[in-house]
């Protein structure tokens, strides 16, 4: 069995690093795929032939890619990523100083979707077309459907403009200052963390509506179970795969960061350096960027596959 | 497009553009330090500003063309003293220098500055240091648009300990108007390779590049010192919620150009102070087809109403624009600007026999969008098919460095300090004369008011390509538009602007009730 | 002298109603049954014949969007589980009343492992630590004779084999110790070999705990030597009821004929064709006038179709419900009808009918 374990694994790890690896690549050719001149971009239009030269060299516009590849890779194993075009710091750096911010407005933002879904859902799917689950419904409609910077602004005049509880915009590190810290992320959080709610809250509602109908909860119902007790230890796990998948999948995506809500809250996450680099041909920072993020999908999704076989011991027996 | 590409895309493009060869003016009473007349009674003294920038800065470096943008002066000023500053009456004078003095026929330049000036890190601010900072800027490596100006200089050199020489390849009777902008913001290199250091009455005490920097009190300062002990500058992108910021009170001061926020100021209790110095226009590529047409050109003049566009998209605020000489130009004599008149503009284009139909590029900014979208009606209604092209910073710089576009969506400052802005834009070899228009009496009345050390005969020669320009129309004028700062009540010393060609405001004169 | 003789179950003219888009169906018409302790009443007919709805609406777990009317009284004990509210009745599900269904495939939740499930009717009521409920998982398992009790239990439904996972709805029924047993279609989905061994585990525990057992199946086979006494329903009414013996042997309902003759032989003259009644059981949406097995009936006359037909009783608790019963014709169509007695009531070797 161990064997065969190990050989699973590898299977795996060589999938992910195939995967990278083309990622990588998309992203070595990146000066050639995207479109208008990066000189011009970040040197202004004015810029003469001699100054479009030499940043064109820096940029490495007409290398061999897979040559720059060899190079990115061989830098970056001593953990060298570039220095980034529009202002010269090491994108390392700048790595490591956004990723820990986008990760904690991240996981913030899943907890407060999930705390919102779930009980939501439950009582969704346990009255359907009831007055609860009217409300709910039409809610998360409302908020999927408006641009996610509506409910951010609505929520910074609310809490910060009127009520004058929580700062409107801006980020102070956990390090120093963790109440600053709490206080400056929950306006951030909440925004995301409720339009991601909503889209949890319709697919876990479907599930649970499908499962509450198995033979198997009423035969719980039967031995006398709460309904309480029915929901949350009966009807969610076997309803939860699909939730699981959507939470995955947002961890690796949400790496490339949410630049929409960075941006209007002034987070300084991978999101807004992310806007940034796209608007200034920034190719060090993308191509690291690209890199990590992908790095994080194939992680979420390796970890969403473990977790499925916990949630569901159907799958890992059925792989044999 | 998200808002974020549409704010940050105003970064690369418009910088610079408007860094290398735009001017700036400011209340010069604020960045010498004097108190202005206008509001919040008397200073108090220490405090924590807080500044909402509306753009991420790169380096703290003046050779970084966003720094020295007209939105971001009020961080420059804080690190670096600038040799020369725009004054109301649209001409420069001195500010780190004592006196910038040509010879009688301009070919040959003086710079004496003030003694006993210091960088923050104690080096001296002498004649070789200005040099050197000149050197480094012009140098092909630098991304500084100021290597364009700084073609004209055939040589300088330190003689004296305060005295610099710079001689020049041809007459530039505003030479030093070029030190308004990053070549005349000294720095110096600091301890690590990549820092500067400036002279300024601030220094960096942190800063995370492109989110925020926070500067202290420089104790050794050579002016007058500050009000405020710390000024902390955030980068807020989403011009929304920058104006939230401000209204909540996590931030005292923000740069807008929304036209909706200066006029609901008031009424949120802010105070607005503003100047018409930015202009739209409709660059027309006169190259390629349809503009090479003149009469194209014109009629799309008469096509378009320019007072309703204000009334639209800059909510009646600013003015029309009548032509390159803005209405804040000293050198204004009585412009004239074709009318609405939407039958001479079918009658123009029936004469040329073509059937118009272009691609409008436009930066994702809501103003341009709104603007090219009235535009588009306006000349369909005369039967020109206009499509609206969205493109962001980089593809519209792209479009502009390579002259390929037929007519794009422009907002500039460069037009602030004339004697800067005409060179740039109209000069048959200048690299930001990307409409390619060019005449030899253009060419020659040119560099007659650049010759020319009297203000009245650089005004008539400014007249003249004014007058060019506005008959050969390469570009369309539409708008001048009001912006600049708003701040909250708790902010004192904030200058009254409407004067202002160019808006260069200092920290220094400001204070916090 | 004796005490009052209180039967386990006592049902007195249920009248259900399923609340649907299309109106109310009327799914039971008046059923009354009793059930004494030990005893086995065997519940046939057809499918839609209303024997599944019977039993939820004892149990009180309709489908969670079902919506339900009663009129009657369903009286355990004594109580009327009717009045009672709901948290009332839920504590008699598990300990009072419980229920082993049909499916064993989706009656149990796959992604919880048997120890759970099985010690639900406790653990619903008590809280009991792992350990613990894994001992009485296994005692519960090796009750009901499954092989490697402890393993079976920590496993997941999906790793049993059917007959296996139907112990394990067994176990899981009794595990509270009930009175009352209502077992809808147990063995249905089983293998005919498997069928047997479940029937007679169910005995076993019947005679041994005293339950009280309501075995619902569209298989009257099976019934032989199981139950003690029968009801045959059809379109959601008694139609006959004794025990079994005269049931089987004796029917009186054309209805009960017709059934009996269906069933196929395994002695006997082979037949080719095997009988069927012909026509569908009535739309229980609409309102039935007289008898609702008329349309199919081979006796039936002008008077069934407008009134409902009258009790009849036959002696020892056998009556049915019909205008003109077998072996009381007033008609000469059918004389008698011979219904040949199985070969061995005691092994019940009939070949199951393909499911309708």
């Amino acid at each position: 069995m161990s064997a065969r374990l190990l050989r699973r694994a590898s299977l795996r790890v060589a999938r992910a690093a195939a995967v990278l690896f083309t990622v990588a690549l998309g992203a070595a050719a990146l000066p050639r795929l995207m479109p208008g001149s990066p000189a011009l971009a970040a040197l202004g239009p004015g810029a003469t032939p001699e100054q479009v030269a030499a940043y064109n060299d820096r940029v490495g516009m007409d290398e061999n890619v897979l040559a720059a590849l060899w190079q990115w890779l061989t830098d970056a194993v001593h953990g060298d990523l570039g220095r980034s075009l529009l202002n010269d710091v090491p994108v390392a750096t700048e790595l490591g100083d956004r990723i820990p911010v986008t990760l904690e407005l991240f996981l913030t933002a899943q907890i407060v979707a999930l705390a919102v879904a779930v009980p939501v859902a439950l009582r969704s799917a346990w009255k359907p077309g009831g007055v609860f689950d009217r409300v709910a419904t039409t809610g998360a409609f409302v908020v999927t459907a408006a641009p996610g910077f509506v409910l951010g602004l609505l929520l910074i005049y609310v809490a910060a403009v009127q009520m004058r509880v929580l700062p409107a915009t801006g980020w102070v590190r956990f390090t120093d200052d963790p109440v600053e810290n709490l206080r400056h992320l929950v306006l951030p959080a909440l925004t995301l963390g409720l339009t991601e709610a909503a889209v949890f809250t319709r697919t876990l509602r479907v599930q649970l509506m499908d499962t509450l109908d198995q033979p198997y909860i009423a035969a719980a119902r039967g031995r006398g179970m709460s309904t309480r007790r029915l929901l949350t230890r009966r009807a969610l796990r076997p309803s939860s795969l699909p939730l699981v998948t959507l939470v995955g999948l947002g961890i690796g995506t949400s790496l490339g960061g949410s630049v929409l809500v960075e941006t209007l809250f002034a987070v300084p996450g991978i999101g807004s350096l992310v806007a940034t680099a796209i608007a200034g041909r920034d190719f060090p920072v993308l191509r690291a960027v690209i890199v990590v993020s992908a790095a994080g999908v194939v992680a979420a999704t390796l970890a969403v596959d473990l977790l499925y076989r916990r949630l569901d011991p159907r799958i890992a027996d059925a792989r044999r | 497009m998200t808002r974020t590409t549409r704010l940050l895309a105003a970064t690369a493009a418009l910088a610079g553009v408007l860094a290398g060869a735009s001017a700036c003016t400011t209340s010069d009473d604020a960045v010498a330090g004097k108190p202005p007349a206008s509001n919040g009674g008397t200073a108090k003294e220490g405090g924590t500003l807080k500044v909402g920038l509306d753009r991420p800065f790169g380096k703290l470096d003046p050779a970084d063309a966003t720094l020295t943008s007209q939105p971001m002066f009020l961080l420059a000023n804080a690190l670096f003293d600038p040799l020369m500053v725009n004054d109301a009456a649209g001409g420069v004078h001195p500010y780190l220098a004592k006196s910038f003095t040509p010879n009688a026929d301009a070919t040959r330049w003086t710079l004496e500055l003030t003694p006993g000036v210091t960088f923050s890190n104690g080096a001296p601010l002498d004649a070789q240091a200005v040099v050197a900072h000149v050197t480094r800027l012009t140098k092909p490596e630098t991304k500084c648009s100021c290597i364009v100006d700084a073609a004209t200089i055939a040589g300088m050199a330190a003689a004296g300990p305060t005295t610099v020489r710079f001689d020049l390849k041809a007459p530039n009777a505003t030479f030093p108007n070029l030190f308004t902008r990053a070549l005349g913001y000294i720095a110096a290199p600091g301890t690590s390779p990549d820092a500067v250091v400036g002279s300024g009455p601030f220094t960096v005490a942190s800063s995370q590049t492109g989110v925020s920097v926070t500067v202290t009190k420089n104790a050794n300062y050579w002016g007058t010192k500050p009000h405020v002990d710390r000024v902390e500058y955030k980068v807020l992108p989403d011009t929304d919620s920058r104006y939230q910021s401000l209204r909540s009170g996590d931030t005292d001061l923000i740069w807008t150009e929304t036209p909706s926020q200066h006029k609901q100021a008031a009424a949120d209790g802010l105070r607005s102070a503003t100047a018409p110095a930015a202009v739209s226009v409709a660059l027309l590529n006169t190259t390629t087809a349809p503009f090479d047409d003149a009469r194209v050109r014109q009629a799309m003049q008469y096509a378009i109403d320019r007072e309703a566009l204000l009334k639209v998209v800059n909510l009646g605020q600013g003015g029309v624009a009548d032509g390159p000489l803005l209405s804040t130009s000293p050198y204004r004599k009585n412009p004239s600007y074709p009318g609405f008149d939407p039958a001479k503009a079918k009658a123009l284009l029936a004469e040329s026999g073509k059937q118009v139909s272009f691609d409008y590029l436009v930066p994702s900014t809501p103003a341009s969008q709104q603007r090219a979208t009235v535009i588009q009606q306006m000349l369909g209604d005369v039967g020109i098919k206009m499509t609206v092209k969205p493109a962001d910073a980089a593809a519209q710089a792209t479009a502009l460095g390579q002259r390929q576009f037929q007519a794009l969506d422009f907002t500039t400052s460069i037009l602030g300090d004339t004697d800067l802005g005409f060179p740039s834009l109209f000069l048959a070899r200048s690299p930001f004369n990307f409409t390619g228009f060019t005449t030899p009496q253009v060419e020659e009345a040119l560099n007659r008011g650049r010759a020319a050390l009297d203000a009245a005969a650089r005004g008539t020669a400014y007249d003249d390509v004014a007058k060019a320009v506005v008959r050969d129309a390469p570009m369309l004028f539409l708008t001048e538009n009001r912006v600049g700062y708003i701040a909250s009540g708790k902010v004192g010393g904030v200058p009254a602007l409407d004067k202002a060609t160019v808006l260069n405001l200092s920290p220094t004169g400001l204070w916090l009730t | 002298m004796t005490p009052p003789h209180i039967p386990v179950l006592d049902v007195r003219s249920l009248h259900t109603h399923i609340h649907t888009a299309g109106g109310p169906l009327h799914v039971l018409h008046g059923v009354s049954l009793t059930i004494d302790a030990g005893e086995c009443l065997g519940v046939v007919g057809e499918s839609g014949s209303g024997k599944s709805v019977l039993a939820r609406t004892v149990l009180g777990v309709h489908g969670r969007t079902v919506r339900v009317e009663n009129t009657g009284r369903v009286l355990l004990h004594g109580d009327d589980l009717l009045d009672i509210d709901p948290r009332q009745r839920r504590r008699r599900l598990g300990g009072g009343i419980t229920m082993v269904h049909q499916d064993p495939m989706t009656s149990l939740n796959p992604v919880v492992r048997v120890v759970d499930q099985v010690t639900e009717s406790l653990t619903n009521r008590t809280r009991m630590g792992r350990r613990e409920r894994l001992r009485v998982a296994t005692e519960l398992l090796a009750a009901v004779d499954v092989p490697d009790p402890e393993r079976r239990a920590r496993a997941y439904p999906h790793e049993l084999s059917g007959g296996l996972r139907q112990r394990v709805g067994i176990a899981a029924a009794l595990a509270g110790d009930p009175a009352l047993l209502l077992a809808d279609e147990p063995t249905t989905a089983l293998d005919v070999t498997v069928q047997r061994t479940v029937l007679d585990l169910m005995d076993r525990h019947r005679a041994a705990r005293g339950l009280a057992t309501l075995l619902i199946t569209h298989d009257i086979g099976l019934l032989y030597g199981r139950a003690e006494r029968i009801a045959v329903m059809y379109a959601g009414r008694i139609v006959e009821t004794g025990p079994t013996e005269a049931v089987t042997g004796r029917p009186v309902h054309p209805y009960t004929v017709a059934l009996l003759r269906s069933v196929p032989r395994v002695t006997g003259e082979l037949r080719r064709v095997l009988p069927t009644i012909p026509g569908s059981p009535p739309d229980l949406a609409l309102p039935i006038a007289g008898c609702p097995f008329a349309p199919r009936c081979e006796r039936a006359s002008a008077v069934c179709g407008t009134a409902p037909p009258p009790r009849v009783d036959v002696g020892e608790g056998h009556s049915a419900h019909c205008h003109h019963p077998v072996g009381r014709e007033t008609t000469s169509t059918t004389a008698s009808v011979v219904v040949p007695k199985p070969a061995s009531a005691a092994t019940g070797t009939v070949v199951e009918e393909a499911a309708p």
